[in-house]
Formats: C-alpha cells, structure tokens, sequence
C-alpha cells in the first residue's frame, strides 16, 4: 500500500523556500506543465486505491462529507477543481489530500470526529492544501534537492494531515479556519482535531509521528489554531451540526469499531462503541459489538457481563443473528447446552449462508 | 604494487559481501521425502524436486516463492502478531483460532482485497483444527489464493500454509500440499 502514498511524500518536502505560486482562487491560476505530471501520477494511485477493497462505500457518509464540502468554497473554486472526498477502510486515524482534488479520510478519523465543525475544519484544511498547490511548490523544491531520490517510495502510512511542511501546515491551518468561520462553523470546533489525534496517540503508546523535523508539532498547532481563535471577534454562538453528524455517520461507527476489533485496538473501539450506544441506545448492534469486545477480555466476570450485552442485543432485535452465535458459544463452554443449541439453531436458522455455519453445525451436534 | 594488491584483495572482498547481500543469503537445497525440522519439533514427507529455504523456519517451494510455496509456522501464546495486536490464547477454540488469522489478515493493509472463501472445521495430525481458504491481491495486481490448516497444541499455535497464485498454478500443486498435510505430525 506504500505505493501510493508516493505522492503525498512530494508534499513533505519543505515549502520554506517556496516560490510564488498562484492559488486556485487567483485569475491567473493555469494548470502548469510539471503540475500535470503530478496529477498524473496522483491518478494513478488513486486508482490502485480504489481497486484495492479499502474505499469504504456507505452511500450516506459519502454524500454528506461530500455536501460538507461543497458548502466550504464557492461554485469559482469547484468550477476549477473537482474536489471529491472518499473514505477508506482504515480504523486509524488519518486524512490526506491529492494535488488533483481527491481526498481521502480513514473511518478512524471520522470515528472520532464528533461533529460537522470539526469535519468541516479537516476537509477545509485538506483542500487548502489544494487550493493553495502545496504539492507544486512542495515538487519544485525537491527538485532542487538531493534528498528526492531518497525520499520517493519511503513515505509509508505515516503521511497524514500532519504531512505537509511547517510552512503549508500552518497556511492549511489559517486559511481551512477562516473557511470553516465563514461556513458558519463554529470556530471552537477547530482544535478538537488535534485533540483527536492526541487520544489515538496515547492510546497506541506512540510518540508525535513526525519524522521530519520542519513539521509542526500537535501541541503547536492547537497554540496556533487558540491563537485564529482569540483574533476572532465573534467567537460564539455558531453551527457544530453534531446531531446531523452523529446520524449520517452512524453505520460508519459501527463498521469502524469493527475494524478497530479486529485490530485488536480494543481502548479505541471502547470508546466508539459507548459513544454509538450513548447516541443511539436502541439500536441492536452497539451492545452486540460491546459483548464482543468485552468476551475478548476472557475473564469468567467479562463471560458473564458480555453475555448479558448480547441478549440485550437481541432483545431489541430478534432477527439480527450475530449475538445468537457468541450466546450459543459461552452457553456451550459454560455446559449450557440446551442454551447453547437454541442459540445456534437460531443463528443458523437467520443466517443459513454463514461462512462459520460448519462449526455451528458441529456445536450443535456436541449438544445433543 | 604491494599496496595496490592489498587494495585489490580489500576490494574484491568487499565485491564479494556486495554480490552475496545482494543476491540473498538463501542456501536453497533440493529436498525430497521424510524430514524432521528439529526447531518446531514436527515432521513430514517433503514432495520429491522441491527446495527448501532457512533452518530456522519452514518454507519449501518448487519453481520459486512466488509462483508457489508451503510454510509452516509457530506460534506462541501471547506472542505479537504481524497485522492484529490481538494474541492466541490458550484454549482458543479452532473457530476462534481461524478467526485471529482472519483479523490478522485484514488487519494487513499490504494486501488488497482480501475475502475468505471457506472456513471449516479439520483435524490436522489427530487434533481439532480449521482449513481455511483465502484469496487476495498483491500491489503487483497478482491474485493468489491461501489455504491453511491450523490448530493448537498446549501454548503452541501451528499453521500450515500454502500460497499460489491463483491463475494457472494454485491448481497444480493443491493435491501435493494436501498429501504434504496429511504427512505432518508433531513428535
């Protein structure tokens, strides 16, 4: 998957000696030469991104970051860009822009994310990127440098919305928050970005993932966004949109958990899990998810708690099938077989096609 | 002249290392029939004309790794894995056993595509196990096809694979991994 993030890396080159490119807003904005080279190229990872299984495709997320989108430049800027923004399989928290338009965020990001404000401040800070052709200038510099050789093909997962240079950070960092205030966002919003980025660092034990020292630092930027912040003279009373949000990215919560469970990223996926609870309490697949995460713990007591959270599962929804199977499994290890039988049976019975169904099969048969 | 054949020995054995690191360190040796891998404490019949790579861990193939190879590997309780940072426990059943490997896999953002075709009960060398069949994409656009038998003996996980891709040769050599299965047992 290093393959195309190639790209991205050119964005990493240090802009601090950049030269005077205009931006996308400008009259005199011309697609250039070498520029189209670059597109080129971003086409044809783009394309190995979305052949490879990742692009998730919940049609309700996309179209909604794709309307948030929209609504953060005016139709002069989209006549000359085509921006659009996709979500990839990825329970870790991430963003990245192509020179060409297209965005991608991971399902972590927006996992955690926790309202339209703060979608707007990523997608507005990405596409400033864009607007503002850091890749271009960020190419040209590095071809006037040695270290190009060595950096193309050795960018690697880490390139992230941290990784543009210090300089074209804090220009996507100024200009995305004046779009977001001028969307109508409000501006307090801003920093929980970071503050996102923060929990997932801590929770995987990792230090600031900034290999190259021109980055600006997490802590640094907050300061800068406080600082946007403090300037304005209207800080208040502005739109977060957090019950639209948390509705259109509901499925993707669920979906994310799962990948964050698969992963074994069990503290995150906690979390997402309460917060999808909290937000939606009757809906089923939060307390099967929640049972699924707390079996993994393997204690007796978690056995216990967990099958609990799995009959409330199927107490608010009797044919989704998943908490049949893990109520069958504990009751069978707890020698509860009649239980266990029934719960099998059932799960068999509402997902007769299940690609476990000759395990199932064979509990059933030590059942009887 | 003494010093220029100083450099000329120094720099033909530095052209040496050059060539050897270059070209891998493998020392690939032709095997066939009854093997003991002293390491993992098992063994097997080893289909005639095929090679073998390393001591250290088991990896045979017969017209190179990438058209097709059978690997076994250990693993320990609680040991880290490659993709998930979820672990075997101990008394996994095969169905949770199989189910690791699966989010180990798509954990893995390396392989594109990635779909389980078959996940079933087997026994492998008398204990309660899984075969497990899967398919997935390289970066290279290649599409290979996996089976595996894994089981669980005490705190040892063991995982017996074999990867081909899925065009033209998967289907060559299917029948020799499932002889090769049913020659495996621990000792």
């Amino acid at each position: 998957m290093n393959r195309f993030f190639t790209i991205t890396l050119l964005l990493l080159a240090s802009c601090a000696q950049q030269q005077k490119i205009d931006n996308v807003m400008s009259d005199k904005y011309k697609l250039e030469e070498d520029e189209k080279r670059i597109w080129a190229r971003s086409a044809e990872e783009q394309e190995v991104i979305e052949e490879s299984g990742f692009i998730y495709e919940d049609k309700e997320a996309n179209e909604y970051v794709n309307k948030v989108a929209l609504s953060l430049f005016d139709k002069t800027v989209h006549g000359k860009i085509k921006f659009s923004i996709r979500i990839l399989k990825n329970p870790y928290s991430n963003a990245f822009a192509y020179p060409n338009g297209v965005i991608y965020i991971h399902t972590g990001m927006l996992a955690r994310i926790e309202n339209e404000a703060q979608l707007a401040t990523l997608l507005a800070h990405e596409m400033t990127h864009i607007t503002h052709r850091h890749a271009l200038s960020g190419f040209r510099n590095l071809k006037s440098k040695s270290i190009y050789i060595a950096a193309v093909g050795n960018l690697g997962a880490s390139a992230s919305i941290n990784g543009y240079s210090r300089i074209c950070e804090n220009e996507a960092d100024t200009e995305g928050f004046r779009l977001m205030v001028k969307a109508g966002y409000s501006p307090n919003e801003a920093t929980q970005i970071f503050s996102h980025i923060k929990d997932e660092l801590s929770e995987e034990n990792l230090n600031e993932p900034f290999a190259y020292g021109t980055h600006p630092h997490l802590q640094d930027r907050i300061n800068n966004y406080k600082n946007l912040i403090a300037g304005l003279a209207d800080k208040h009373g502005r739109a977060t949109n957090e019950r639209i949000y948390r509705n259109k990215i509901s499925r993707l919560l669920i979906d994310n958990s799962t990948l964050d469970i698969e992963a074994g990223r069990f503290v995150t996926a906690e979390k997402t899990i309460d917060k999808y609870i909290s937000f939606f309490p009757s809906k089923c697949e939060g307390y099967y998810l929640k049972g699924k995460l707390i079996y993994q713990k393997g204690s007796e007591a978690d056995t216990a708690k967990a099958l609990l959270f799995f009959e409330k599962s199927v107490s608010l929804n009797s044919s989704y099938a998943e908490p049949y199977k893990e109520i069958g499994y504990i009751n069978f290890k707890l020698n509860n077989k009649k239980k266990a039988s029934a719960a099998f049976k059932k799960y068999l019975s509402l997902k007769p096609n299940a690609q476990d169904s000759e395990y199932i099969k064979e509990y059933i048969n030590q059942c009887n | 002249m003494q010093l220029n054949q100083k450099f000329s020995i120094t720099s033909f054995l530095i052209l040496l290392s050059i060539i050897v690191l270059l070209t891998g360190c493998g020392r690939w040796t032709k095997r066939g029939g009854p093997y003991k891998f002293s390491s993992y404490r098992f063994q097997c019949v080893i289909p005639n004309d095929w090679m073998q790579d390393y001591d250290y861990k088991f990896i045979i193939t017969r017209d190179g790794l990438s058209l097709q190879k059978i690997t076994v590997e250990r693993i320990k309780v609680n040991e880290k894995l490659s993709g998930t940072k979820k672990t075997f426990k101990k008394g996994m059943s095969a169905l949770e056993q199989a189910e690791t490997i699966i989010d180990n896999n798509k954990s893995n953002t390396s392989i594109f595509n990635y779909t389980v075709i078959s996940n079933k009960p087997a026994i492998i060398s008398g204990d309660n196990g899984f075969r497990l069949v899967t398919e997935y994409r390289t970066t290279e656009d290649v599409r290979y096809r996996n089976v595996s038998y894994g089981f669980m003996k005490g705190d040892l996980f063991y995982i017996i694979s074999y990867n081909s891709p899925i065009r033209y040769y998967f289907d060559k050599d299917i029948n020799t991994f499932e002889e090769f299965v049913k020659s495996f047992s621990l000792y």
